[in-house]
């Protein structure tokens, strides 16, 4: 009998034969066992400010212990981490570190939560699910960076332990998703659903690439889709593109083109939108939707100002501040 | 003819003890490779078998 199997994780639902790997280069198919291969490895672990991640709406200028393993089910052009998505963890160095471990360590190192990031959990979601569960029963938050390209019941499954996530919307086309990162936008707007509608704490990056996904209309339209499906009150970043990987031929994005997605995002009706990569004068302050003014202030991943109270409203106005505020 | 002449038992020790050193560091690189510990490999929450 064959031993052909089908990883069901992600949308591309890899059909593999014995000992050919996944798409995302890190799961394989062994005996007819579908098994992963970066279990307990991560390629790199860090100390993060949450503001890197970026999170905004959680626990603002506390630490995030970073985590990544090699892997990626995407093939993003522009990848600003591909020397850690686009290698495998057998032509690499990785550490050995255990879900317990793991914690452990964020607890050392007095993190407020864990974070798994960099290049894209979803292909180690075994690691992450697993280290989730244990993090939450040592009151640490877990917070998922992800592009969101995950089937719906794996995602429903590890939503239980998470308690932020930042989801890459690279564009709003299908033909940006096909051309550009190797993959569809449907399934990243279901899962931006299913988070929207659960306790998680739900921030959007949107990556602007000089020509390939710089339309001010597209982006109106996005932002529009946000505030229909999501909520208004959902934060969106806009990120500035530096040249990398396959597109070192593009400039890095001009800061025009990234307040002009800020104005337009505002305008469609978003109360919390921000810029991420390059300085702008309001690009990373969190205003009240009410009273309008500034209830945090930051300068790059340093916390300047915090008007919030721990009950999470306005100091000013009183209004209610969307995220999570107070510790465990 | 001359090289063997000149070849003394010091030569010998010499070429000796150099060839030992490989040999023992060539076992230490390859047992080194058999023992180190091999990936975790934890089977994956979501996948099914397909009897084809």
């Amino acid at each position: 009998m064959a031993s052909t199997v089908q990883c069901l994780l992600c949308p591309f639902q890899c059909i593999l034969k014995e000992n050919q790997r996944g798409i995302c280069q890190v799961r394989i198919n062994l005996k007819g066992k579908l098994v992963s291969l970066v279990y307990g490895k991560p390629a790199t672990v860090h100390v993060d400010p949450i503001e890197k991640k970026p999170i905004f709406h959680m626990l603002p200028g506390s630490k995030s212990f970073s985590v990544a393993t090699f892997g990626c089910n995407l093939g993003c052009k522009y990848c600003q981490n591909w020397q850690l998505s686009q290698s495998k963890p057998d032509d690499n160095k990785n550490y050995s570190i255990e879900p317990k471990a793991l914690v452990k360590l964020a607890k050392n190192y007095r993190c407020d939560s864990i974070a798994y990031t960099y290049s894209e959990p979803i292909v180690f979601y075994e690691y992450t699910y697993d280290t989730s569960v244990l993090a939450r029963q040592n009151r640490i938050k877990n917070v998922l960076v992800s592009a969101g390209f995950i089937n719906p019941a794996p995602l429903k499954r590890l939503v239980k332990y998470l308690d932020a996530a930042n989801i890459d919307l690279k564009g709003f086309t299908e033909e940006f998703y096909n051309k550009v990162c190797f993959a569809s936008l449907k399934p990243v707007l279901k899962t931006l659903e299913i988070l929207a509608t659960s306790s998680v704490i739900l921030e959007i990056t949107n990556l602007i690439v000089p020509t390939l996904n710089d339309n001010m209309k597209t982006i109106k339209k996005m932002c529009q889709w946000i505030v229909k499906n999501l909520g208004a009150h959902i934060p969106v970043h806009f990120s500035r593109f530096q040249p990398m990987y396959k597109l070192k031929n593009l400039p890095p994005t001009p800061t025009e083109t990234l307040i002009n997605a800020r104005k337009t995002a505002l305008d469609a009706g978003l109360f919390y939108v921000y810029i991420g990569n390059v300085y702008t004068a309001d690009g990373e302050t969190t205003f009240c939707p009410r009273c309008k003014k500034a209830v945090i202030k930051r300068y790059g991943y340093t916390l300047l100002e915090n008007h919030v109270t721990s009950k999470g409203k306005c100091k000013f106005c009183n209004e209610v501040i969307y995220g999570q505020w107070e510790s465990l | 003819m001359i090289f063997f002449q000149s070849f003394t038992r010091r030569d010998f020790i010499k070429k000796l003890s150099c060839f030992i050193s490989l040999a023992v560091l060539g076992s230490l690189a390859f047992f080194r490779k058999k023992l180190k510990k091999p990936f975790a490999l934890k089977e994956a929450y979501f996948y099914k078998r397909l009897n084809k």
